[in-house]
């Protein structure tokens, strides 16, 4: 093992009204070889926002404000100029992005689409490996899928073109944003099995972003919960979720409907999450939070400190 | 218990057109005899995988889409399925929640004018008592009422599921079809939504039809269950018992492949190609499919099973 990638105190902004409004501020964390790391939240956190910066990819690129460091071999993906970040791009960082139905070129048929990874990176089509790959994504006819446009294709069969589309040129890391969501239990079954092969065959690291704890549970080995544009628990999956400390991360557990109790024992985490522009510099999960020390917890910003080995937490109430 | 809605062999087709003049060409069996029943007060859910007609079935209850065979009754009186006005008198008392928050609230309108529309056309209030009525219907949902005046994009995902919520609870319908309400939303707001509605239901007194492939959420909110595969109901039965002494292979197949936070068991997964449904086979659709399949299997499996739990399977699990 050893560190592939490190994020060093990521912050996004998007200019507004003259001022900024703070998406995201002063992420930290590192992906280690062979690692499945996941980044967990609810929608609006900045999980996908953060993920998507790591490769400077970021929706409105010129308006937004990034500040912070990238490290990926030893240089800092944030200050590469656009060429050569194109080189990383696809190579040896591949993304399968949420939406495999608007993430995939309708005109174009899906073999010039898996051909095109090649081209981009000027390598010559190898044509026996994208069998290969396909089948392994679980095509039992390739032919088929690579002579389709991708309307001709459900859900799942795009989702694992995507994946199949992020492994072809045997990245290093892969980030997979909630590559599972839209797919019905049996297809997310066989597409996490299929990523949990890879990672323990070529010794690939993913970072997985998901909202699905179960999946977390499942096949990472740590993990990292996000509310409101910061992280604010961190820890092995082990670990996490024999002790989750954040009350927030309790929260979400307790959220889960679980399959072994009857009708309703759910407990809904009261109250909504706040939009960007009304963050405030201390905790921002004080007003729902059923623990909360006004005094403490809604002055100042709250420290993400050690808590244990490898598990770090923002919670007043942890750091005595 | 009386039953609130009674379904018999439901069948429901999609054209396949082609050809130069566009004659049927074949058909998607989307739903291929279906029974079903909800009784009054129940919640009862239909489970199963993308495409297996499960939504379809939920549009042909309520007449939202074309029956090909089968009959239908409404609180003991049967429904002339084919004929556009006998739906007509029953809009009122049988409704439907959609999946997609987003897009199933006009953009345009107030979400005072999306909720006074039924209203005003089922003649549920007068125009000079609106106001207060939608005010009332948004505080049911746990919305604050000065909230009408705004429009969709100004709420979230959650939000406006309770909006569309409000809209349905104001004709006080008797049976709500809840399509894949609570797939699009986080679990902490999944959460919310369900307790919400299970509340609704107490105090409203509703019958719910709840449609989704989310086992976990199915039994947490629903007692009686059917599983559909490929257009028909291979297994139904109270949620206790299908959860934990599955009969049909299909739903343990499904309750396998579930991830759950418990790392020592690991999903299972499903071999085998699906059929399609423009083509299926004759006998069990899910043969392809299962580990115990025999020769029987290549003839349609007949319903077995005690009165509360059945199942469409020639070699069911013990």
């Amino acid at each position: 093992m050893g560190k592939l990638l490190e994020a060093k105190n990521l912050s996004i902004a998007l200019p507004e009204d003259g001022g900024q409004v703070i998406l995201t501020e002063g992420i930290s964390f590192d992906i280690q070889k062979g690692e499945v790391y996941s980044l967990v939240g609810e929608s609006g956190c900045g999980k996908t926002i953060t993920a998507l910066s790591l490769l400077n990819v970021l929706p409105t690129a010129n308006a937004s404000m990034l500040t912070g460091e990238v490290l990926f071999n030893d240089q800092d993906l944030l200050k590469l100029p656009e060429k050569d970040l194109c080189k990383i791009r696809g190579k040896d960082i591949a993304v399968i992005f949420q939406e495999p139905s608007s993430a995939m070129n309708p005109l174009m048929k899906v073999r010039a689409q898996l051909e095109e990874c090649y081209l981009l990176h000027q390598l010559e089509v190898n044509h026996e490996a994208i069998d290969l790959m396909l089948k392994e994504v679980g095509f039992a006819d390739p032919e088929r899928v690579l002579n389709s446009y991708p309307h001709e294709l459900s859900g799942g069969m795009l989702q694992r073109v995507m994946i199949a589309m992020a492994l072809l040129l045997k990245p290093k890391l892969i980030i997979a944003d909630e590559p599972t969501t839209a797919l019905d239990v049996t297809i997310q079954a066989q597409i996490m099995d299929l990523l949990d092969r890879l990672r323990r065959e070529h010794d690939v690291s993913i970072l997985l972003i998901t909202h699905n704890l179960n999946l977390v549970a499942q096949y990472s080995d740590r993990v990292a919960v996000m509310y409101a544009g910061r992280m604010v628990e961190e820890a092995g999956v082990e670990e996490f979720f024999a002790k989750p400390c954040h009350p927030y991360s309790k929260g979400l557990l307790r959220a889960l409907p679980k399959m072994g109790s009857a009708v309703s024992t759910l407990e809904p985490i009261q109250g909504q999450v706040p939009l960007p522009k009304n963050f405030v510099p201390s905790c921002r999960f004080a007003d729902r939070c059923s623990q909360v020390v006004e005094s403490q917890c809604c002055s100042a910003p709250i420290a993400f400190k050690e808590v244990g080995p490898q598990h770090k937490v923002a919670c007043v109430l942890e750091q005595k | 218990m009386m039953n609130l809605l009674e379904a018999h062999d439901i069948e429901s087709y999609f054209d396949i057109r082609g050809g130069l003049f566009g004659r049927i060409q074949s058909y998607v069996k989307a739903v291929n005899g279906v029974s079903l029943n909800v009784g009054e007060g129940e919640i009862v859910s239909v489970v199963g995988e993308s495409g297996c007609g499960k939504s379809t079935l939920g549009l042909a209850l309520l007449g939202l889409q074309k029956i090909r065979s089968g009959s239908l009754s409404f609180q003991g009186e049967s429904i002339n399925v084919n004929d556009f006005k006998s739906w007509q008198g029953l809009r009122k008392d049988l409704q439907i929640i959609f999946q997609d928050p987003y897009t199933s609230l006009n953009p345009r309108l107030t979400i005072y004018e999306s909720l006074s529309e039924p209203l005003l056309l089922h003649g549920i209030c007068k125009k000079s008592e609106l106001k207060d009525k939608v005010g009332y219907l948004l505080e049911q949902v746990e919305l604050k009422p000065e909230m009408m005046d705004r429009f969709p994009h100004s709420f979230s995902g959650g939000q406006r599921q309770r909006i569309c919520i409000a809209r349905v609870l104001g004709i006080e319908p008797k049976l709500i079809v809840c399509d894949e309400i609570v797939s699009a939303l986080d679990v902490s707001v999944q959460a919310q939504i369900l307790e919400l509605l299970l509340k609704l239901k107490e105090s409203h007194n509703l019958s719910l039809l709840f449609i989704s492939h989310d086992l976990a959420v199915v039994r947490a909110i629903s007692r009686r269950i059917y599983v559909m595969y490929l257009g028909r109901v291979v297994e139904e039965g109270p949620s206790e018992m299908l959860f934990h002494q599955p009969k049909h292979p299909y739903t343990k197949a499904l309750l396998d492949s579930i991830p759950t936070l418990d790392r020592s068991r690991r999903p299972v997964l499903l071999e085998g190609e699906v059929p399609s449904p423009t083509n299926l086979p004759t006998g069990c659709a899910f043969a392809s499919r299962c580990k115990y399949k025999s020769e029987k299997c290549g003839e349609l499996p007949q319903r077995s099973g005690l009165d509360d739990q059945s199942y469409y399977c020639h070699n069911p699990l013990n």
